[in-house]
């Protein structure tokens, strides 16, 4: 399990370095203009000591033939980036560790779950659906570098189709919100209707800020 | 004749004026007492029109041409009628129903993953957009947002974008699909809770505005978590603005609280003013929806333990965001769709007190469906949430629309509707109800403008409980509450006497749900013995009821049975409103009026309004036509007359400017002179003239025209409540050819040129009927 954690990071490692230069230099640069700030020197990952580059065949200097993520890492480069560069991007996502493991992002973040629930939901308004549910409870924990968590998102999807659960607007929810400095923890509560035949499998994908990869966590809840 | 008394409520107007209300505007319908007006605009029925069904709910529609398309968290459609689990076709999520006949639609099956919270389609139609919780659509990877070819019903493969965040909101131009709700970013790139792509390649577009979170202080549960969710688009002029609505507080740094405009490539805040006005945000408040024809936009919002103060609905200009009105009915409000000249919503609405509309009820009564006028009416009283933003603001006419929703259990909301839309002909809408006026219709109904509509919903029979007193000998008084009738607000009440089906007394009466009068009538010069009395109810569209008999024993009366009494050709007590024209006759059809502007119902007299010396004003029953006719009116005038006075005429047998007249003229004395002419193509012969003294202040006037070849004519006049002389005051015969045959009726006014003041002519009681005989006892 650590090993598989470790070598879809590296493969990920390519994109958070394009997606820290993106951040970096404006999240709000167009599409294209952001692609293309993203130059092939800034893309080019030195992979952490820890983590060795995924398969014999990675290439570090060879322009990139596809664009898609997760899955082998490649390195986009300007003249092979789509025409939506960035905005075409899907994010990474780390390899999935149980539902009380821990998941980490070397120099960005670790998360865990503190608490998968089942609960009775109660929930307002359009998308909203009352009852049964599980509460998830995410706990990030940061490093590197102060990271903005009002861009940060989490999905639960069940089955081995990866079906997505719909959040419901429960009282007790509390997104992860503000600033995480390195070292510092953040806390935040979300709930998803999720019956309870459903919880056998269970994904939680947590995204710690746009473009970042997915902290992944599988098994059953409940 | 007998008498009879006609009580109506004071409280309604009593209650306006202690919540310093305007006057309580008339309440339309599909077939307003006074006639259309802005005010009082044509609704559509509220006969429940069969609809396919769902198994879950539905959240959003959109109408392309006569196709309903429905997003929603279901998996099964089913035909109207069918039982939960039978006859059930798979639909995941999303489905298209015919608007005309309420099937569905076969040819699109499409299959999403996961539930669908919005529906669109491009200006042209072409293009349908869905967005949800989804990641899959039809088979394929669509993170939360995916288009299909309304055309072909399939996918479109060229438009995939890679939406993170709950998709709660899509607009479109035929170029370019504005997305909003809880998306954090796009593919790698960060979006703030919106985004925009080409809709030609799905390509995500720099229009990137920033909305932002407001103050958790207005929190009445102590919340400390705030949201900027974006929960509603529309574009409004053409493309030339966008307008979002959510939990924000501002946008791009500017405060814009819940609502507001925004340009459709830069992004960049535009003036939405209502947003000044409107502190719902947070949590606990949003603006939950919007809706636009392009120039007026309609937002409605909820508040629950939140600074909100809007629960209800407002309008406001596209263009600025200035307030048309604000509907401040309380009990949260999730959808809008302006049509016809009425704004329908789906709600739970408690309290329309403060609109002039229905008081909150004990125990409390939520109604699902409304509708008001699409023009600022009255004003917002002073009973509003949280603060008095909305206080004196213009309001809309709540009109009588009331079907009946039951609420559902899917959600866990015990809402009914959710969306509400439609097109000229249609307002459908969707939710988790399981039935509409008790009849089984789940998640998804129609309702039809009264042409192509049944329009079977009729008074409520079970309200109709007439009882009956003994005032003095030889009489009886009836009195009954009004009924109510889900989508008429006049209804026509007859008194039947000792199974007759002629009735003794007729009478209209403006009702609610919540506001029915009591309506008495005392049948006077009854034979001793026992008499029963039942009272029928009957809306515009015919569809009556009538009352189980009450019976009383009458006393101290004659032995002679009262005189028979005849069918009214026309017959119009003016117990309605109306701010131009007469509207419609009790009996005897829609009145034409010579122009609106100087014919009005004061809700107990029909107006002509004389506003300079030389003016006239008439209204005519065209389709009461007869030979043997006769017509009287109680006729009076508001003011002293001036001049030469003022001219009152009652017209038998008449077309165009031919027919027999009797002039009353109401002169500066006191006095009136009558004159009887025949008018033949706008020229008048007198046939006799007299002057009575002492009916300056009102006169029935009656006019008989009887025979063929040679008519004889004969007209009295006598004051009101007083007794019609034995013998006419004028009587003459007459042969010319052009008015020996079958005319309508009419009455109109004239104020001579040398008169110094304005004035108005009031008509009450008109009838016309058979020659010897009169109105019925009443």
């Amino acid at each position: 399990m650590r090993r598989r954690l470790v070598l879809a990071l590296a493969g990920a490692g390519l994109l958070v370095a394009l997606v820290l230069t993106l951040v970096l230099t404006g999240r709000d640069d167009p599409p294209g203009t952001a692609a293309a700030a993203s130059s092939a020197t800034a893309t080019t990952p030195v992979p952490p000591s820890s983590a060795p580059v995924q398969g014999p065949s990675l290439p570090r200097t060879t322009p990139a033939t596809s664009s898609a993520a997760p899955g082998p890492a490649t390195a986009p480069t300007p003249s092979a980036a789509p025409a939506g560069g960035a905005a075409e991007q899907r994010p990474a996502e780390l390899s999935a560790v149980p539902l009380d493991g821990s998941a980490t992002m070397p120099d960005v973040v670790s998360g865990r779950l503190v608490a998968v629930e089942a609960v009775q939901a109660t929930g307002s308004g359009v998308g909203n659906v009352s009852g049964p549910a599980l509460r998830v409870t995410v706990e990030l924990t940061g490093a590197g570098r102060p990271l903005p968590l009002d861009g940060s998102y989490v999905e639960v999807l069940t089955g081995p189709e990866l079906t997505p659960a719909s959040p419901v607007d429960d009282p007790s929810t509390t997104p992860l919100q503000g600033e995480l400095p390195p070292g510092g923890t953040a806390t935040g509560v979300y709930v998803f209707g999720v019956d309870e035949g459903a919880r056998d499998d269970v994904t939680v994908r947590v995204q710690p800020a746009p473009g970042e990869p997915f902290l992944v966590f599988r098994g059953a809840a409940g | 004749m007998t008498t009879s008394t006609v009580r109506r409520s004071l409280a309604p107007l009593v209650l306006a004026l202690l919540l310093g209300l305007a006057a309580a505007p008339a309440r339309a319908d599909t077939a307003p007492a006074g006639g259309a007006t802005a005010a009082t605009p044509v609704t559509v029925s509220a006969d429940p029109l069969p609809t396919v069904q769902i198994n879950g709910v539905a959240w959003s529609q959109v109408v392309v041409g006569t196709t309903v398309y429905v997003a929603g968290k279901f998996t099964r459609a089913r035909p109207a009628g069918a039982a939960p689990g039978t006859q059930e076709t798979v639909r995941n999520n999303l489905l298209a129903y015919d608007i005309r006949t309420g099937q569905l639609i076969t040819s699109f099956a499409p299959d999403l993953n996961a539930q669908a919270l919005v529906v669109t389609a491009s200006p042209d139609g072409s293009r349908l957009y869905v967005g949800g919780d989804f990641t899959v659509a039809n088979g394929q990877s669509r993170l939360r947002v995916a288009a299909y070819d309304t055309a072909t019903g399939a996918l479109v493969s060229g438009f995939a974008p890679a939406v993170y965040g709950q998709v709660r909101a899509l607009a479109a131009t035929n170029s370019t699909v504005y997305v909003g709700g809880s998306v954090s970013s796009v593919g790698s790139v960060a979006r703030n809770r919106l985004a925009a792509f080409s809709s030609a390649t799905g390509g995500l577009l720099p229009w990137a505005p920033q909305p932002g979170v407001g103050s958790t202080a207005g929190n009445r549960d102590g919340s400390t978590v705030t949201s900027n969710a974006v929960l509603a688009l529309v574009v409004t002029g053409g493309g030339s603005q966008v307008v979002a609505a959510g939990r924000f507080d501002s946008l791009n740094g500017s405060k814009a609280t819940g609502v507001g405009g925004l340009d459709p490539v830069t992004g960049a805040t535009r003036t939405f003013a209502v947003n000044r006005l409107i502190t719902n945000q947070g949590v606990n408040s949003a603006v939950w929806s919007l809706s636009t024809d392009g120039t007026t936009v309609w937002g409605s919002g909820y508040d629950y333990y939140g600074p909100g103060n809007l629960e209800g609905a407002f309008a406001a200009r596209a263009d600025g965001g200035g307030v048309v009105w604000v509907d401040d009915c309380h009990g949260d409000t999730y959808s809008t769709f302006a049509q016809g000249g009425a704004v329908y919503v789906a709600t739970h609405a408690h309290d329309c007190g403060n609109v002039g509309g229905y008081p909150e009820q004990n125990p409390r009564v939520n109604q699902f469906g409304l509708a008001f006028s699409q023009a600022p009416v009255g004003t917002v009283g002073t009973a509003t949430l949280r603060n008095r933003n909305f206080a004196g603001q213009p309001a809309p006419a709540l009109q009588t629309w009331f079907p009946t929703f039951s609420s559902g259990t899917v959600t866990g909301q015990y809402q009914a509707g959710w969306n509400v839309t439609g097109n000229a002909q249609y307002v459908v809408y969707g939710g988790e109800f399981p039935r509409v006026n008790g009849t089984a219709q789940q998640g998804l109904v129609r309702f039809a403008v009264p042409s192509l509509a049944p329009d079977r919903v009729g008074p409520v029979a079970a309200q109709l409980t007439p009882s009956v007193t003994q005032p003095t000998g030889g009489a009886a008084r009836v009195s009954w509450p009004a009924t109510s009738d889900q989508d008429n607000g006049t209804l026509v009440y007859r008194v039947l006497r000792d199974g007759g089906s002629t009735p003794v007394h007729q009478v209209s009466v403006a009702s609610t749900w919540w506001n029915r009068p009591t309506t008495a009538f005392t049948d006077s010069g009854l034979t001793d013995g026992q008499h029963t009395y039942r009272v029928s109810a009957t809306d515009p569209f015919g569809n009556t009821v009538t009352s189980a008999p009450v019976t009383i024993t009458t006393t101290g009366g004659t032995t002679a049975p009262p005189p028979p009494t005849t069918t009214a050709l026309a017959q119009d007590s003016f117990a309605r409103s109306s701010a131009a024209g007469w509207g419609t006759a009790d009996v005897g059809g829609a009145w034409t009026v010579s122009s609106t502007a100087t014919t009005s119902v004061d809700g107990q007299r029909g107006v002509l309004s004389l506003p300079a010396p030389g003016r006239s004003a008439a209204a005519t029953l065209e389709s009461a036509q007869g030979t043997d006719v006769a017509l009287q009116a109680a006729l009076s005038v508001s003011s002293t007359p001036t001049g030469g006075g003022t001219y009152v005429y009652l017209d038998a047998r008449r077309s165009g400017s031919t027919a027999y007249r009797v002039t009353a003229r109401f002169q500066a004395d006191g006095s009136v002179q009558l004159v009887l002419a025949r008018r033949v193509a706008g020229a008048d012969t007198v046939l006799g003239s007299t002057v009575l003294p002492g009916l300056g202040a009102g006169a029935v006037v009656r006019l008989d025209a009887r025979g063929t070849g040679t008519t004889t004519l004969r007209v009295s006049a006598w004051a009101r409540g007083g007794t019609a002389p034995a013998t006419p005051q004028l009587t003459a015969t007459d042969s010319q050819a052009e008015l020996q045959r079958a005319g309508a009726v009419g009455v109109s006014a004239y104020l001579s040129s040398s008169a110094s003041t304005a004035t108005q002519v009031l008509v009450d009681d008109v009838w016309a009927g058979a020659p010897g005989t009169g109105p019925a006892a009443g």
